[in-house]
């Protein structure tokens, strides 16, 4: 670790309660034992590690995936022209420069299950489940820093596997993210290239990817709900606590349907069972496989499909209520509301999976059912989204990077949320369905709007993380061009109406054939978030190295226990005694200043 | 600044008597994730049993297990009796008839696996095509099942042998009865197996109601 020397108190007086340790601390882990590269880098069990490994892996993917994106989406723009380099670093699955519709679907496939799992599952819940809950709940590690490391390394081997099923002879996985049978139920390369090799070790991957979500998931709900410092109780519990716990409490029970539905088509497609296939006939020749029901694994894919989407936005909610109040230097409005309505989330999203099957051919009642249900989710929605505002309302702003980002996000979720009340209408859905309306929608309220409550968990807690600052002005550039870029490549999607999703080319069709110049702006948006984050990317590593240290102990002002710790905290997280927590989380600009929760109360103050 | 070691003695024998911790359901944070955790595993057979119920409800091919399938209940009720004696011995230092205890558990569960085998057999004599969904549905179930108690078999394997092999050692024994950690694995392990044992419950009855 490197030697900061800094020993800084307490630098602004008027917040009280300031805990004198913020000085470099990694030097005391030496007295104890020493640890070698590999324990305390490979290996590690520390929960800051483990959730740097988790992010860094994260950020890998999250670069593979938006790569990728930026291939199909120069094939969608000029689905006649050829670029040579794409040959080059394809070989024959672009050859002539032009990207082959095999691939194509192999890369539409990958992208959505990275960013989906790796990127906005592992590498958003893992990083933040794992940094803030032991610190921010005054505990030394989580409840099982064993367990722990073992997630990290699920994850990895699932990562190995996946990133290794590119180079394949027959491909990765082209069957969409969604892997629906029957098409990705056979191993019959002769339909799917990508239903071969590639999607065994596809189905591998996702398999060790729900073994790493369990073990993280266990450890946070346990840590959560029985290893808090004296004083913090439930109530008192900062609300990105909250949203990380509940997103662990989804993935505990919706993933297992997950691995269900895994292991089912494992069995259709190597033991030739049929839980998922009927009567199929190819080449005009009837298969024997009888009696399955593709829209099984619907049902099941769905039942976790849904939650997913809460597992990735909550702990994203959660990181924003709590940013935001740092930076808006106001308690965050309606804390009760806010944790009320997460938990409505929470209940109705394991209610509602049916709505992504609308034209299944679903009895209409029923469909109605689940409607109704999905619509009900935008009570608590809209809930959150009025407090966020309420807490911006008249607050004393500052205008960080991580405050950008907050409130980029809530236009984000506003704009993608409004978007799901069409499609969470049958009647509607039944038209738009497999449209780029759909792929709108999701990616403005489950891509965008996630990666924006990452960036801002990333900006507010890498002083924490690191000890030093990212650059400011790199972080204002990439949240500015992020921001109207994103909007660019997905707003006008909106009125792509009609076009279905996963077409390698529309030219053969005159109908979709007026949106040429729509596509290519896309593509040139596209490009342009890309290239903000190659600046986020050196901001962050070179941050890392070169960044400004960190000199003062708590940089924000914020009042939750992380910042009691030293500058940069040893395994343990502090070194004495672990805090005492006497108020909630939120003491802003009260008549004492802003008041951390480790500050008895005063005499006669009122809690809030 | 203590090692990671050190951090878990401490959260084992101090902080979790609820003296200076918050604690929302008094028991180790390692427990609590074991019952999290079946709660998961719970969720797994109800997404296969649903499965079932839904396959069912569109066609269906019933056929009655192998008589020895019917014995398989018995063994896992006596191999839960046996590791809630087993664990209470061990909290009462008899540690000769705690290690007695764990080796006919092991027993009990080898035959369990033993019985679950001939079933398996027993259905494949009955030479139904693989594809046969109630049949497919049939082996998963048992597969998956059985996968969930090798896991419990490995963990009392350990359990036995460190038993077995301290068995001349009071001094070790006495050693262990005190050391919390000790006792923490063992009632999680009987916790995992009284798990299983009443999942085989449940599944038995769920395939009995609804293949026969």
């Amino acid at each position: 670790m490197a030697d900061l020397t800094a020993n800084p108190t307490v630098v602004n007086p008027s917040r009280e309660g300031q805990v004198d340790h913020g000085h470099d601390h990694g030097h005391h882990d030496d007295h104890h034992h020493e640890e070698t590269f590999l324990t305390k880098y490979i290996f590690s069990m520390d929960h800051k590690m483990i959730s740097k490994q988790f992010l860094i892996t994260g950020i890998f993917w999250a670069f593979i995936g938006g790569a990728m994106s930026l291939l199909f989406r120069l094939q969608l723009a000029w689905p006649e022209s050829t670029f040579p380099f794409m040959e080059t670093l394809l070989g024959r699955w672009a050859e002539g420069g032009q990207l082959s519709p095999d691939f194509y679907y192999a890369l539409v496939t990958i992208h959505g299950t990275v960013l989906v799992f790796f990127v906005l599952t592992g590498g958003l819940s893992g990083t933040f489940a794992n940094f803030l809950i032991p610190l921010q709940i005054g505990a030394r590690d989580m409840a099982s820093p064993m367990m722990n490391m073992l997630s990290y390394w699920f994850f990895f081997a699932a990562s190995f596997v996946m990133f290794g099923s590119l180079f394949i002879e027959t491909g990765p996985a082209s069957g969409g993210w969604t892997a629906y049978p029957p098409l990705n139920g056979m191993r019959d390369i002769a339909v799917n290239k990508g239903s071969g090799l590639g999607f065994d070790l596809w189905l591998t991957s996702i398999s060790l990817f729900i073994v790493s979500s369990l073990l993280g998931g266990l450890n946070y709900i346990s840590t959560v709900i029985n290893l808090r410092t004296r004083g913090m109780t439930l109530s008192r519990l900062p609300l990105v606590i909250w949203a990380l716990m509940f997103a662990a409490v989804l993935g505990v029970l919706a993933f297992p349907a997950l691995l269900s539905a895994a292991v089912l088509l494992e069995f259709d497609r190597l033991l030739d069972t049929s839980f998922f296939l009927n009567n199929i006939v190819i080449n005009g020749e009837l298969l024997a496989y009888k009696g399955g029901s593709p829209i099984l694994y619907q049902h099941l894919f769905w039942f976790l499909g849904h939650p997913e989407v809460y597992i990735i936005i909550i702990p994203a909610m959660g990181i924003v209520s709590d940013v935001m109040s740092v930076h808006a230097r106001k308690p965050i409005f309606g804390y009760k509301a806010m944790l009320i309505s997460m938990l409505a989330i929470v209940v109705i999203g394991f209610f509602v999976w049916a709505h992504h099957m609308f034209v299944t051919g679903m009895s209409p009642v029923l469909g109605v059912v689940f409607a109704i249900f999905t619509l009900l989710i935008a009570v608590p929605s809209a809930i959150k989204t009025f407090n966020w505002i309420t807490t911006l309302w008249r607050g004393n702003l500052r205008l960080t990077v991580p405050m950008l980002f907050c409130i980029g996000f809530v236009s984000l979720f506003i704009t993608g949320g409004v978007t799901g009340i069409f499609l969470g209408n049958p009647a509607v859905d039944v038209q738009l369905h497999d449209t780029y309306f759909v792929v709108a929608h999701f990616h403005i309220i489950m891509g965008v709007a996630a990666f924006f409550g990452m960036w801002a968990g990333v900006y507010h807690w890498f002083p924490k993380m690191f000890g030093r600052h990212m650059n400011r002005t790199l972080g204002y550039i990439h949240f500015w061009v992020t921001m109207v870029s994103a909007y660019l490549v997905f707003f006008p999607m909106h009125f792509m109406t009609g076009f279905p999703r996963r077409y390698w080319s529309f030219t053969n069709f005159e109908t979709f054939n007026t949106m040429g110049n729509l596509q290519a702006i896309i593509t040139i948006a596209a490009f342009v978030v890309f290239a903000a984050q190659i600046l986020f990317l050196i901001n962050f590593f070179y941050s890392i190295f070169r960044g400004r240290p960190v000199t003062e102990q708590n940089p924000w002002g914020a009042t939750t226990l992380e910042w009691t710790t030293p500058i940069r905290p040893g395994h343990g997280n502090w070194e004495g005694d672990i805090p005492t927590v006497h108020r909630w989380a939120y003491d802003y600009s009260t008549e004492n200043g802003d008041v951390g929760q480790h500050v008895p109360m005063k005499e006669g103050e009122a809690a809030h | 600044m203590k090692d990671n070691t050190n951090y878990q003695d401490q959260m084992t024998s101090e902080n979790f008597s609820g003296d200076n911790r918050e604690v929302a359901i008094r028991m180790h944070p390692q427990k609590l994730a074991m019952y999290i955790s079946m709660l998961s595993m719970t969720m797994f057979f109800v997404a296969l049993t649903s499965a079932l119920l839904f396959k069912k409800g569109q066609d269906w091919f019933s056929f009655a297990p192998p008589a020895l399938f019917y014995y398989s209940p018995i063994l896992v009720v006596l191999n839960s009796f046996l590791l809630h004696r087993a664990t209470k011995l061990y909290k009462s230092a008899q540690f000769k008839s705690f290690r007695n205890h764990l080796l006919l558990a092991l027993l009990s569960a080898v035959g369990f696996f033993l019985v679950q085998w001939f079933t398996w057999k027993g259905i494949l004599d009955m030479r139904l095509d693989r594809r046969v969904v109630s049949a497919a549905f049939f082996y998963v179930i048992m597969l998956m099942h059985a996968l969930h108690l090798l896991g419990g078999v490995s963990a009392l394997l350990v359990v036995w042998f460190k038993a077995w092999r301290s068995r001349k050692d009071e001094l070790f024994e006495l050693r262990n009865i005190i050391n919390p950690k000790r006792v923490l694995a063992i009632e999680v392990l009987t916790l995992f197996w009284h798990f299983v044992d009443g999942l085989w419950i449940y599944l038995f009855l769920f395939i009995f109601f609804n293949y026969t």
